[in-house]
């Protein structure tokens, strides 16, 4: 053992620096990817379950009238309660011209039992005219401690100083859920003159999956109230992780697999390179399996080193990369997640092992003479003969013909590297398609009208009449019930061909009876077009027909529409709570907005659909890092590939040039022998790339809902650069590592080992 | 020497100095001054011990390196004075190399390998493999003409790399331990080889350590520590093996 872990030293010691550096460069690159992956995939949920630990979470949240809440206080099945708050709905957090809806709480002293506020900047309410702004509204409308806001209620308005910023865990976070919290004093809520409408209690168990259990029996006793899991707002909260959650776990699946088959490839072309240096450990009496050990402790050292170095880059660059509610919730600093370190070194060193023991086995199994004699190995066979091609400049492609395992690293170098661009522009262009566009992402509305206290029929006509508005109609959610699965039943009204969600198969629904799905549902219930579904909603089940899916991210996929009429027949005053419009074209959904505040003489409850992608852009981030270091990994690899492969071939150069050969006309076949080997692989490649971006793809949007074949692909211009870009790159780079080598005398190249 | 008057040197080496560093940072000096000529249609010798500068005076004369002094005159012509691509396209017209591991190309068979240099000179393919194949006949290679060099005995392998070495009737035919790792019965085949060339005028420089090769030369040099410490004329000797000892026990 001693003898292996010397030899094992030496190898190490006598490797050459740049070499080494490469080598250790584009094993860190690859540990990176993965590592980058592994630190970010689940930082959201990581962020949301540490700050629940935290503030002692509510695991149920019972909303109602105070007196009802008295009465289930004392329920055996509470480990710890807070409150109960009084809490006013409806009011509006004026921002200039627009308004915010808000919901004020009043919380005299923040440092409650269970569920406290996570006080983020400032200080706590104190006196009447102070407030409390939910952290994440302040941020995305720009205000900050010592701002004078004015809250609205009715037709009374208050000014309040803003003496502090918090963020609670009752609700997922603005603005992806309203209305925003605010929390004042007692006698801060008492300036709007009416006594509270209700008022929150904030509820611990002993298991926080009771907490649906137990808040249908307490509605059951007082139907009155109003319940939220914790574990139904975590899952609120963490939809827009779990979307870009699936988009970077799956794509760091493939930097996983392209990682190995470049750590695969460099390995085994640094092997081949190390041959002669194998055959000299045999002459001097090393048996094949210290040989075998001490490679793969030289190699499994440098993979350990680029492993940790690259979790390490990993972990510090996590923080700037949050996405989703860790970046709502703020990260603790660097966090260095042993799970990523051992999956980076599991994956990284199993890699090196088997590449490093598959070679050395290969190596030993050459005689030692053959290995030492001073004259390159000889080739037994070339594929098309052993004649000269037509052209000079093209012998270099013959000889990769001659050594067709060392040309198949170099091709493969060039195919991760096009499959990693076609996969990485893939995805962010599908990223990129369905923000962008709200209806394929399962909201194909431009504007939302929130009915309020209007008359339904009085509303949808003055909509109706309001320029610019194509098409409406009115829609109200309700939870639902298939089994024991809760879903999303949402009941639209008006006419039945304006509501034109994103088929992924079948029609809409026409006439009451029929059910349009969410692919979510489609999975979880094997649905078919044709298929008959039972839910049960406001305590009556629904039976509809299933007459086609859509794509929506919402619930990923487990929601169904299905008429008002339906719902009527179980619930006779259910009227749409929402209308929503389309534009004509040329009419942008502000301008719509625009209109139709005006003819309703307000802007409260007019939402246009926001198509806004800065939203993601840290998620875009993300991906875009994970891409160029796979890009970066996938072109050191090539790099180092041919710089390989030409170094081994640097007799034959020298040979070359001894025959006449100038130094432009070995670059010039080098260069071309590489083009070519990278038009094949970016041949194979593209088709690769393609199938495998519609495979991930269709993981990725069937996780969020979205259902398979919703990938955008690169478009024709991208994959033509791709093309032409790939096998110049390669050629460029054949070119660079054969000039690299005619600066060298000849007289050292005809003598090179 | 003899008494008749002396043709212009075709190749002439002027007080070459190279040294090589090393990768400890060290230097080795190879070359401290090294001076010869060679006329046309000699046959030159160099002899010396290991490490001496044999090789390395062959490459700087066959233009495959630069000194880092003195002059190299190839027809007149001084090499250290071109660029390399200059000096690479003088070596296809007036060089041919023969080295002592035949360095043929691997993936090209014998025929592709002995066209390979006219077709750097601008013959078209069909003549230059006519060419070839009449060489390699003339020199009993014609059957292997297909082969890939890899299937070739060692000796069958430096016939294929004289061959291709002598293809463009080169001004100067360079040899580097021709028989150096041959056995003796292949050594006597490529040494009968040069010899009738050098009877059709071809000028060769040929470095060896064996003396019983270097007795088939016009003259032999001896180089020590990187210079030219004694030479001897072999061309009327009735015994050269005998004139090559006694220079080298001279020098010893």
């Amino acid at each position: 053992m001693r003898g292996v872990l010397v030899l094992a030293a030496v190898g190490l010691r006598g490797r050459r620096r740049g070499g080494l550096v490469a080598t250790l460069f584009v094993l860190t690159l690859a540990a990176l990817g993965i590592a980058v992956g592994t630190s970010t995939a689940d930082q959201g949920a990581r962020a949301v379950d540490a700050t629940a630990a935290e503030v002692e979470v509510a695991h149920l949240l019972l909303d109602g009238e105070r007196a009802a809440l008295a009465r289930v206080a004392d329920d055996p099945a509470f480990v710890a309660t807070a409150g109960p708050l009084d809490v006013v709905h409806g009011s509006e957090l004026v921002l200039g011209e627009d308004t915010a809806e808000v919901r004020l709480t009043a919380l005299d002293d923040p440092d409650l039992a269970i569920n406290r506020p996570l006080a983020r900047s400032g200080r706590w309410a104190s006196g009447p005219d102070e407030v409390v702004l939910d952290d994440a509204l302040a941020v995305d409308e720009g205000l900050a401690v010592g701002d004078v806001v004015t809250i609205r209620r009715g037709s009374g308005e208050a000014d309040f100083t803003v003496v502090g910023t918090a963020l609670d865990l009752n609700d997922c976070f603005w603005p992806q859920c309203d209305p925003g919290r605010l929390y004042v004093t007692s006698d801060g809520l008492g300036r709007f003159g009416a006594d509270a409408a209700s008022a929150v209690l904030y509820v611990r168990l002993a298991d926080p999956a009771d907490a649906d259990a137990v808040g249908r029996r307490l509605v059951q006793e007082e139907p009155a109230l109003g319940t939220q899991s914790w574990l139904d707002t975590r899952d609120d909260i963490l939809a827009v992780d779990e979307i870009f959650g699936a988009f970077i776990t799956v794509f760091g699946l493939f930097v996983l697999v392209a990682a190995a088959v470049v750590v695969a490839g460099s390995n085994a072309v640094r092997m081949v390179a190390r041959r002669r240096e194998i055959g000299l450990l045999g002459a001097v009496g090393c048996t094949p399996s210290q040989i075998t050990l001490a490679l793969l402790g030289e190699n499994l050292a440098l993979g350990l080193a680029a492993a940790v170095v690259g979790w390490v880059l990993a972990s510090l660059l996590a923080p700037a990369l949050e996405v989703g509610s860790a970046e709502v919730l703020g990260s603790s600093g660097a966090a260095f997640p042993v799970p990523g370190l051992v999956i980076t070194v599991v994956v990284i060193e199993t890699i090196l092992a088997l590449t490093t023991i598959v070679s050395a086995w290969r190596a030993g199994r050459v005689p030692v003479v053959e290995v030492l004699r001073d004259t390159p190995p000889p080739v037994a066979r070339v594929a098309g003969g052993g004649g000269l091609p037509a052209r000079l400049s093209l012998l270099g492609v013959r000889e990769a013909l001659a050594r067709p395992a060392r040309s198949a690293l170099a091709g493969l170098a060039v195919l991760v590297a096009v499959v990693a661009v076609v996969v990485a522009v893939g995805f962010l262009q599908t990223v990129d398609a369905v923000v962008a566009d709200p209806a394929r992402a399962g909201e194909p509305w431009d504007v939302s009208v929130v009915r309020g206290e209007r008359d339904t029929q009085e509303l949808e006509q003055t909509l109706g009449e309001v320029p610019g508005v194509a098409s409406l109609w009115g829609q109200t959610d309700r939870d639902a019930t298939i089994g024991d699965v809760a879903v999303l039943a949402q009941a639209l009204s008006g006419d039945p061909a304006a509501p034109d969600h994103v088929l992924g198969a079948g029609r809409h629904v026409e006439r009451p009876g029929e059910a349009l799905v969410g692919y979510g549902l489609v999975q979880d219930f094997d649905l078919e077009v044709g298929s008959r579904l039972t839910f049960e909603t406001s305590g009556a089940p629904v039976e509809v027909e299933v007459v086609g899916w859509y794509r929506t991210t919402e619930d990923t996929g487990r929601v169904l529409l299905f008429r008002l009429e339906d719902l009527q027949a179980v619930e006779p005053d259910a009227e749409p709570s929402v209308f929503r419009l389309n534009a004509v074209p040329g009419t942008t959904p502000e301008e719509l907005a625009s209109a139709v505040s005006e003819r309703l003489g307000t802007e409260a409850g007019v939402v246009p659909t926001d198509a806004d992608t800065s939203e993601v852009d840290p998620f875009k981030a993300v991906l875009w890092l994970i891409a160029a270091t796979l890009a970066l990994v996938a072109g050191a690899n090539l790099a180092a590939t041919l710089l390989s492969t030409t170094r081994a071939a640097g007799r034959a150069i020298g040979v070359q040039e001894a025959l006449g050969f100038t130094p432009g006309q070995v670059v010039r076949e080098r260069a071309w022998a590489a083009g070519v080997l990278g038009a094949v692989a970016t041949l194979l490649g593209l088709p690769i790339g393609l199938v495998l971006l519609q495979w991930l793809g269709d993981q990725v949007t069937i996780a969020i809902g979205l259902g398979p074949e919703v990938g955008e692909l690169p478009s024709a211009p991208t994959l033509v650069a791709i093309l032409v870009l790939a096998p110049a790159a390669a050629a460029a780079l054949g070119a660079l590592a054969a000039r690299s080598m005619t600066r060298l005398p000849t007289s050292e190249l005809v003598r090179w080992e | 020497m003899t008494g008749e008057p002396l043709a212009e040197p075709v190749l002439e080496a002027r007080d070459l100095v190279k040294t090589y560093r090393e990768v400890g940072g060290g230097e080795r000096p190879a070359l401290r001054g090294a001076s010869l000529a060679v006329r046309p249609g000699e046959w030159l010798a160099i002899m010396g011990p290991s490490g001496c500068g044999k090789s390395t005076l062959l490459h700087l004369l066959g233009g495959l390196d630069g000194p880092d002094e003195g002059r190299v005159l190839l027809g007149g012509e001084d090499l250290a004075a071109r660029s390399p691509a200059e000096r690479a396209v003088l070596r296809r017209e007036r060089v041919g190399y023969v080295f002592q591991h035949y360095n043929l190309l691997a993936h090209l068979d014998v025929s592709a390998n002995v066209e390979l240099p006219q077709r750097l000179v601008g013959v078209s393919r069909r003549d230059a493999r006519e060419r070839a194949r009449a060489l390699l006949d003339s020199l009993g290679l014609g059957e292997v003409a297909r082969a890939l060099p890899g299937t070739l005995s060692g000796g069958q392998q430096q016939r294929v790399a004289v061959a291709r070495a002598l293809v463009n009737t080169p001004q100067v035919l360079f040899a580097d331990e021709p028989t150096g790792a041959l056995d003796s019965e292949a050594a006597g085949v490529v040494l009968e080889l040069l010899r009738e060339r050098h009877r059709d005028g071809q000028t060769i420089v040929m470095v060896t350590h064996d003396p019983h090769v270097a007795a088939a030369a016009d003259r032999v040099v001896l180089l020590r520590d990187g210079r030219v410490v004694g030479e001897r004329s072999l061309g009327e000797a009735p015994d050269p093996s005998a004139v090559v000892r006694d220079l080298l026990l001279a020098e010893a």
